[in-house]
């Protein structure tokens, strides 16, 4: 059972999301300053830690530098109040793997979790999930809800270009791009075509598209 | 009033110092020079003499007693037409007269000059029908011999009339290519104070770094600590502003993170028939989020340096879009946005993409029963129009000014924090641009009109 490290200072949303994070099946500390953060880290083999900057005793930043300079490689989430890009560029160069805002979706906030712990695991480099829908580029296989779904090779292409650029908007030039070194005239509609079969396959709401912008996985909650 | 420039003020200060000094540098040089060449001029009257002498001085040693008698006419043999082309040859401008006794004895040339030379010895100066004329006198050994030279004056009679008539040309050119020159190093001396400006011009408002004052010449450096200063208050200031919106943001972020996490539990862990009630207060929660990030946003837009470059605002919407979509999980509404490329305009990204944001936000929220938004990018001469329409219910005429200011509201209760359009006014003004909010002609909705200027680069 995986192993978190919860620091949190706020009397209220510490015990709240610990509570939501042990719903979720892991087994979770909570400490509420900075040195115990660091204390606990050192002590103890976490498999992430969320970290809040504000901590008394010690900032998130400072128990984030002092772990990165003892070599502890832990995955860590900065779960934080402070929103500026300045702040959050400070927190991923001091070592963060992820930065998340408050207030944050705890349903949002596990699937972090689980993102860190599949990077851990050395899976992240091979498989892409988004929403129900997973990639594996090793075994060129996708999974929807577990299920393996069947794809044409052209599908999975777009599909993979799609999950790469995930919640962003990808032009249909630039899908079509993807297709043509395999189809060298590629229809006009192949890029619809492809993207309506996924659709079918994949679920409607799965691929967003917008008029003059493109298409766009990852639009809906993770 | 025109306001004066210090390069003008200068120029002129400088340029009548330098008349004065060449007008006086002139007068001392004239009379110097009128000095020296009257010396000359006598000296070689002197010498003129003392040729008339060498000629003379056989005759007196051959007869000198013998011419006590004779009549005039005779005597003036003394002098050989020979003797008198000699000396017209070597002065040319000058006559002689030698007397004996008091009597003319020889003379060259005749008229007024001859009658009125002073039989003096010495150097004299006499008037000959208005001119000045100037003789020298010397006796012979023997003194009853008395030569005279005489010469016009002509140098005393060179008027400064005329010497300024003969330099005018290459004294204006002189002065010409004086003015030039000196308006040149002028401005080469003032470039320091040029390249200051310049500096702090280019400058963004968020770059309060010291300038170092031992880059800057010695006299630019009061004004250098005093720029210095004023940055590390302003930068104080700053900082400070900066802590309190962080601080704000922290203390009411972090009970609000703690409602939200507690709802989203309850919500888990209540009987199916509250999920109704939880979800509101999710939706509560979240509303107030919404209006802390746009007072956040408002006030950190005082504080906002402008840094413009080529913006790609054709990938600015679809970035807004997509986010806006993934934070409202707008599941229906279908987008269109024109042209489909690129479109490069020349601003500060950021806080484009924050009255973007604000806009296409407030849109989706409102899209309305047609679930439809229609995005239009116009590059126009000198301007950049970015429509936003959405088939909303849209906004009373009255109401729409209103709306573009702070902290209010419109009637329509939805989980829009209100501030959107405010926040956008406010980053389109930043922008030096517009914001204009319209009714639909082809049917309900708003739409709302963002425009750019041209920044000059």
């Amino acid at each position: 059972m995986p192993r978190l490290l919860l620091a949190e200072d706020d009397a209220d949303l510490g015990p709240t999301m610990r509570r939501a994070l042990e719903m979720e099946g892991y087994v979770v500390d909570l400490v509420t300053r900075g040195d115990d953060a660091c204390a606990a880290a050192r002590a103890d083999n976490y498999d992430v830690i969320l970290l809040d900057i504000g901590l008394p005793h010690g900032s998130g930043i400072d128990v984030l530098r002092s772990l990165r300079a003892a070599k502890n490689a832990t995955p860590v989430i900065i779960v934080t109040a402070f929103d500026r890009t300045q702040q959050r560029i400070a927190g991923l160069d001091a070592g963060a793997d992820d930065y998340v805002v408050k207030p944050v979706d705890l349903d949002e906030l596990a699937a972090r979790v689980r993102s860190q712990l599949r990077r851990r695991d050395g899976r992240g480099n091979e498989q892409l999930t988004i929403g129900a829908v997973t990639l594996d580029f090793a075994g060129n296989v996708v999974t929807l809800d577990g299920q393996v779904v069947p794809l044409t090779a052209k599908e999975h292409r777009l599909l993979a270009l799609l999950m790469r650029r995930a919640r962003r908007f990808v032009s249909k030039a630039d899908l079509e791009a993807e297709l043509y070194d395999q189809d060298n005239w590629a229809e006009s509609n192949t890029v619809e075509v492809a993207i309506s079969s996924l659709r079918r396959k994949l679920g409607r709401d799965f691929i967003r598209t917008a008029r003059g912008l493109g298409y766009m996985v990852g639009a809906q909650a993770a | 009033m025109r306001r004066s420039s210090l390069t003008t003020q200068l120029y002129r200060r400088v340029l009548l110092l330098l008349a004065v000094t060449g007008i006086a540098i002139g007068a001392v040089l004239y009379l110097t020079a009128s000095r020296e060449v009257s010396r000359a001029a006598d000296a070689q009257l002197i010498n003129a003499a003392r040729l008339v002498h060498i000629m003379v001085q056989d005759d007196i040693a051959a007869g000198q007693l013998a011419w006590r008698d004779k009549p005039p006419a005779q005597i003036r043999q003394m002098v050989s037409p020979q003797e008198a082309q000699a000396f017209r040859d070597s002065y040319d401008s000058c006559i002689f007269l030698v007397f004996w006794n008091g009597r003319a004895v020889a003379q060259s040339g005749s008229g007024a000059p001859v009658r009125l030379v002073p039989r003096q010895t010495g150097l004299r100066t006499f008037k000959v029908t208005g001119n000045r004329w100037r003789s020298y006198g010397m006796r012979g050994e023997d003194p009853r011999l008395l030569i005279v030279v005489a010469e016009r004056d002509a140098l005393r009679e060179f008027s400064i009339g005329q010497l300024l008539r003969e330099l005018a040309v290459p004294m204006l050119a002189l002065l010409a290519v004086a003015m030039v020159v000196l308006w040149w190093t002028l401005r080469r001396g003032l470039y320091q104070v040029e390249r200051l400006a310049s500096i702090l011009g280019a400058r963004s408002l968020s770059d309060l770094q010291p300038l170092p004052p031992q880059e800057w010449p010695r006299d630019l450096e009061p004004l250098i600590i005093a720029l210095n200063k004023l940055f590390a208050r302003l930068e104080g200031a700053y900082e400070l502003e900066q802590a309190f919106t962080d601080d704000v943001a922290h203390e009411l972020r972090t009970p609000l993170a703690a409602i939200r996490a507690q709802a989203q539990l309850l919500h888990r862990l209540s009987p199916a028939n509250l999920g109704h009630e939880t979800d509101r207060l999710i939706g509560i929660a979240d509303r107030a989020n919404a209006l802390i990030d746009g007072m956040l946003t408002l006030a950190r837009l005082n504080a906002t340096s402008l840094t413009s470059r080529s913006v790609d605002v054709h990938a600015l919407v679809a970035e807004v879009v997509a986010e806006v979509m993934i934070e409202q999980q707008a599941d229906t509404i279908n987008v269109a946005v024109m042209p489909e490329h690129i479109v490069r305009w020349h601003c500060d990204a950021s806080l484009l993409q924050i009255a973007l944001s604000a806009v296409i936000g407030n849109a989706m929220r409102h899209a309305g029963s047609g679930r439809a938004l229609d995005i239009a990018i116009v590059r126009g001469s000198g301007r950049l129009v970015i429509t936003v329409g959405d088939r909303g219910p849209g906004i009373p005429e009255p109401e729409r000014e209103r709306l573009l200011r702070r902290f209010e509201h419109g009637s329509l209760q939805s989980s829009g924090s209100g501030l959107g359009l405010s926040v956008a006014s406010k980053a389109m003004t930043l922008l030096n641009g517009s914001i204009r909010l319209e009714g639909r002609p082809d049917g309900p909705g708003l739409l709302v009109i963002l425009t750019l200027p041209d920044l000059p680069r």
